[in-house]
């Protein structure tokens, strides 16, 4: 299956190919988030927000073909 | 500090009294709405002679501690009719503090058309005549320039801009910074009120006052600070990535929620988010180099540094305390794509002395009311400008949001007691939909910031988009905001104190420290409650009712896409969050 994932703040640097860190991932069918993230090779400890279709959720997660997964570190602002 | 100031614009005449034994415990916003509720006719004109204004720095102002130079600022609100406080940085709160002043009143108003300049120097206060070149439409830039030019470069001011002059709902009250440009106590119309009373500026010249405030304990204080300081550089919101980012670090956030309003409040998110995220913003402040900087101070002693100084295409500086608030304004809801454009309309905002969130989302509903073309920058800039001179245009936008969609026939407004409801959908972002309709400040989302826990995961996690646990997020949260508010410290340490214990920790122990109290974290929710209770007292003497705690009602039958969410508290569940 495919996901788009969305990169956001310090994590874009894993994504030099896109700049808006915008991308295309294959994962296969019933992985979650957790695994995504180490697909990427992504330090889980510097992913503080997950958003599957726009919903908070954690690690855990399981995601689904076409689903836009967005992942921050930690970051607030006001 | 114990120095109580009235300058009374009636007579001309300045009482400069020891704080009254009542207001010798408050500070900041505690203080400002004690006063007002006290000597405040509720009932009053915001505009007329028997409001006043008091100028009020916070508890720990003055001192070394990390984010401690806000001031407070409070009235009667000419844009809602309730009580307001509303607090800025700069370098005003500091002075006042180390000049020994614990409030300044300004009262009544004068007969004549005249102008004045208060001035504010360890030997007394001096009125003078306003310089007729910083009045009659003359932009805050130049007009601080004049000042410091006459005054001495190092002086504190606060100043009613051209849209403080003619009185309009939005006018702010402008703070010079330490290097002279401009914060902004934006929310409400105090400066109109400033304005009303013929003030054109209040100069602080702190020359001979002592480098620090008392400190009753001084050794437990430095370790305090010290423990305060260490939480805010440990915890990765304040330690880290608001300096990278600034606050637009937001617009990717609320976009990734699906709670970004945009085009007038009608989506919860855009396709032309990287046009104007935090990210962008950082990579061209990076590459234009020149006087750019990512990060910045908005007062000496703030260390998180959440602002900037953005630069054009040729590197030269054009504006600073760069929102997201006003970038979402301008580059969501009102659909301007360029952040060169959102860029210069700050500037221009900063320069006429207005709210950039009341007229940013004002921006938005014109273009939605037809009155602008939907996302054009340079035509939303040209009226900006016109609020300086002012034409009829100039006053409709200086009016504000509510005005705009009355003028423009609209039942889409986005108001809560007449004020612009500000950068994050409240059907999405269900705790702080709460704060806007309740806060005493009408529609503000720094009363209570429930987007900390429900979007960012900052003091657990409320789901954004369930009513389950909001009541309570949104009622704990204003109550801590108006104990926070009166510390003097930006209400960004928050963000260090609701995860790190040893962070709330230090902040009491430096106030007990100061003063040598003995407040525990109760007293310190107490003060918050009173602070609210006194603040809802004034609104209800002046007329406004629990039906006034409601959200424009298109919330509750228009879903917002993507989630498709509507406002769905009922009035009782509304009125549960004041029930304490
Ligand atoms: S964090 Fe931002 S708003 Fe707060 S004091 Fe620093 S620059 Fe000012």
């Amino acid at each position: 299956m495919t996901v788009e994932v969305r990169l956001f703040a310090t994590l874009r640097r894993h994504a030099p190919a896109s700049p808006n860190g915008v991308m295309a991932v294959e994962m296969p069918a019933g992985s979650t988030v957790l695994e995504l993230v180490r697909a990427l090779n992504l330090d889980p400890k510097e992913v503080h927000l997950i958003m599957v279709n726009g919903t908070g959720c954690g690690f855990e997660q399981p995601i689904s073909d076409g689903d836009r997964i967005g992942l921050f570190p930690p970051v607030g602002g006001g | 500090m114990n120095k109580f100031i009235r300058v009374n614009m009636t007579t001309r005449e300045v009482a400069m009294q020891e704080t009254p034994e009542k207001y010798a415990g408050l500070a900041g916003r505690a203080l400002t709405s004690t006063f007002v509720y006290d000597e405040v006719k509720p009932t009053c004109h915001a505009l007329g002679k028997n409001n006043k204004l008091i100028f009020a720095p916070g508890f720990l102002s003055g001192t070394t501690a990390a984010q401690s130079g806000r001031i407070s600022v409070g009235a009667k609100s000419p844009l809602t009719g309730t009580i307001k406080e509303s607090n800025s940085g700069g370098s005003f709160s500091q002075k006042m503090a180390k000049m020994g002043i614990k409030a300044l009143v300004i009262e009544g108003m004068p007969a004549d058309d005249k102008f004045y300049i208060v001035k504010i120097d360890m030997n007394g206060v001096v009125l003078d005549e306003a310089p007729a070149e910083i009045l009659n439409g003359c932009g805050n830039h130049e007009a601080i320039k004049v000042l410091s030019a006459k005054y001495g470069d190092s002086v504190g001011i606060a100043l009613a801009g051209p849209a403080g002059e003619y009185r309009l709902p939005t006018a702010n009250i402008s703070f010079k910074d330490p290097e002279g440009h401009i914060r902004s106590a934006g929310r409400g119309g105090l400066g109109a009120v400033l304005g009303s009373k013929k003030v054109k500026a209040i100069i602080l010249d702190d020359t001979g006052a002592p480098l620090s405030v008392p400190i009753a304990k001084p050794e437990a204080f430095q370790a305090a600070a010290k423990a305060f300081a260490k939480a805010l550089v440990t915890h990765p919101v304040t330690g880290k990535a608001l300096s990278a980012y600034g606050t637009d670090v937001l617009i990717n956030i609320l976009n990734e929620a699906g709670g970004l309003p945009a085009k007038n409040f009608t989506a919860g998110r855009i396709e032309w988010n990287d046009n104007i995220s935090g990210e962008t913003m950082n990579a061209t402040i990076t590459e234009r180099g020149g006087e750019g900087k990512v990060s910045h101070g908005c007062h000496t002693g703030c260390i998180i540094r959440c602002s900037q100084w953005y630069p054009d295409k040729n590197g030269k500086y054009i504006t600073s305390g760069f929102e997201y608030e006003t970038v979402w304004a301008l580059g969501a809801d009102a659909g301007i794509k360029d952040l060169d454009d959102i860029a210069y309309l700050d500037r221009a905002m900063d320069d006429v002395g207005v709210d950039s969130i009341d007229v940013s989302v004002a921006i938005a509903t014109a273009m939605a009311g037809g009155l602008l073309p939907f996302g054009d920058g340079k035509a939303a800039l040209e009226a900006v400008k016109q609020i300086a001179v002012p034409t009829p245009m100039g006053r409709i936008l200086g009016g504000g949001t509510a005005i705009v969609g009355k003028l423009c026939g609209l039942f889409r407004t986005a108001v809560v007691k007449d004020q612009a409801i500000p950068a994050y959908d409240p059907r999405a972002v269900k705790g702080v939909g709460l704060t806007y309709a309740t806060t005493p400040m009408g529609a503000d989302h720094t009363a209570g910031y429930a987007v900390a826990t429900n979007i960012l995961k900052v003091g657990g996690y409320v789901d954004p988009l369930k009513k389950d646990g909001q009541v309570e997020l949104s009622r704990n949260l204003q109550i801590a905001t108006a104990a926070v508010d009166s510390t003097g410290m930006c209400l960004f340490i928050a963000f260090a104190i609701l995860d790190i214990p040893e962070g709330f920790n230090a902040l009491v122990d430096m106030i007990n420290a100061r003063y040598d109290l003995a407040l525990t974290a109760d007293d310190v929710t107490a003060l918050g409650k009173s602070v609210l209770k006194t603040e809802r007292a004034f609104n209800a003497a002046a007329g406004f009712t629990n039906a006034h705690d409601r959200l424009p009602e298109f919330f509750e039958y228009e879903p917002c896409p993507p989630h498709n969410v509507v406002w769905d508290f009922t009035p009782e569940e509304i009125d549960e969050v004041f029930n304490f």
